[in-house]
């Protein structure tokens, strides 16, 4: 009974050690490294803001289905060529034909001439 | 201040870092954080004057960010803690899973010290809401109203967290003293 009196007693005045304690203040200078702190973190907070806003989910998945759609794009106009662009091979064909164009090479050249 | 006076940001500063600071310290136990989370506050203080109405007191403003940064900054504290227990699994060095030392709060009267050394070790072992509320009731002083503008809650679920941390203390603080004897 003594010894659950004294425990009680022991835990209530550890609960109220706390009373009547003074404000603790922060060190010396304290606004001086405040403003410290706020220059420097001026200087990086637009390339931080930039590298939070291209590392969201939403614009990292958007940006990434853009460039896969332009690749798509590009690749269904090439897989299809357009009749104007047939002709103008055609063009280029006869072209390098008729000006033997095709020959680039010295070994080349001498392999066609009998 | 609202039109970015330096002299009214430095007088702000003056009147309040003591007590954003306590509650901070009270809070993470650690100088180093209190001081680096006091100036966050302060910065976000200076960012957002803008948005701040004038309907609640600037010391009410000021302590629900106190209490916002602190929370996140034990919540931080808590991933990098779980990461530290991950990486020390593979023979890693990381202090962070080393348990913080005593904490010795500096303005707690010299007769009280190692009292207050017990009851601090018992609040870092609370849930951080009942924390935060504790700290404010007991470093402070606030009463459970203005604890409730301070956490953005109501009285009633304030007073339930101070009626719940004064339990979990209690029964800690007993169960150590019948390991003493």
């Amino acid at each position: 009974m003594e010894k659950r009196r004294d425990i009680e007693y022991e835990v209530e005045s550890t609960l109220n050690s706390l009373d009547g304690a003074q404000r603790a203040e922060p060190g010396e200078f304290f606004f001086t490294r405040l403003q410290a702190r706020m220059r420097q973190s001026g200087a990086t907070d637009a390339w931080e803001r930039f590298i939070s806003i291209i590392t969201r989910p939403s614009v990292a998945i958007t940006g990434i289905a853009l460039v896969l759609m332009l690749n798509a794009g590009l690749a269904l106009t090439q897989l299809r060529p357009s009749q104007e662009r047939s002709e103008q091979a055609m063009l280029q064909q006869a072209f390098a034909d008729e000006y033997q164009l095709g020959i680039v090479t010295y070994y080349e050249y001498e392999k066609t001439e009998p | 201040m609202k039109q970015g006076s330096e002299t009214a940001f430095r007088q702000l500063v003056g009147q309040w870092q003591g007590m954003v600071y306590n509650t901070a310290l009270g809070i993470l136990q650690n100088a180093e954080d209190a001081e680096d989370v006091s100036q966050e506050v302060f910065m976000q203080a200076y960012e957002s004057i803008g948005t701040f109405k004038g309907e609640s007191q600037i010391s009410t403003w000021l302590y629900r960010i106190t209490v916002t940064k602190c929370l996140d900054h034990l919540r931080k504290k808590g991933r990098k803690k779980r990461w530290g227990k991950v990486y020390s699994l593979f023979g890693q060095q990381n202090e962070l899973i080393i348990d913080p030392p005593d904490f010795h709060h500096p303005g707690v009267a010299l007769a009280n010290k190692e009292r207050a050394n017990l009851l601090f070790r018992a609040i870092a072992r609370l849930p951080d809401s009942q924390k935060a509320a504790f700290v404010l009731h007991k470093l402070e002083g606030l009463n459970s109203k203005e604890i409730a503008s301070a956490m953005d809650s109501s009285v009633s679920a304030v007073e339930g967290l101070l009626h719940r941390a004064r339990q979990n203390l209690r029964q800690q603080l007993e169960d150590y003293y019948r390991q003493e004897d």
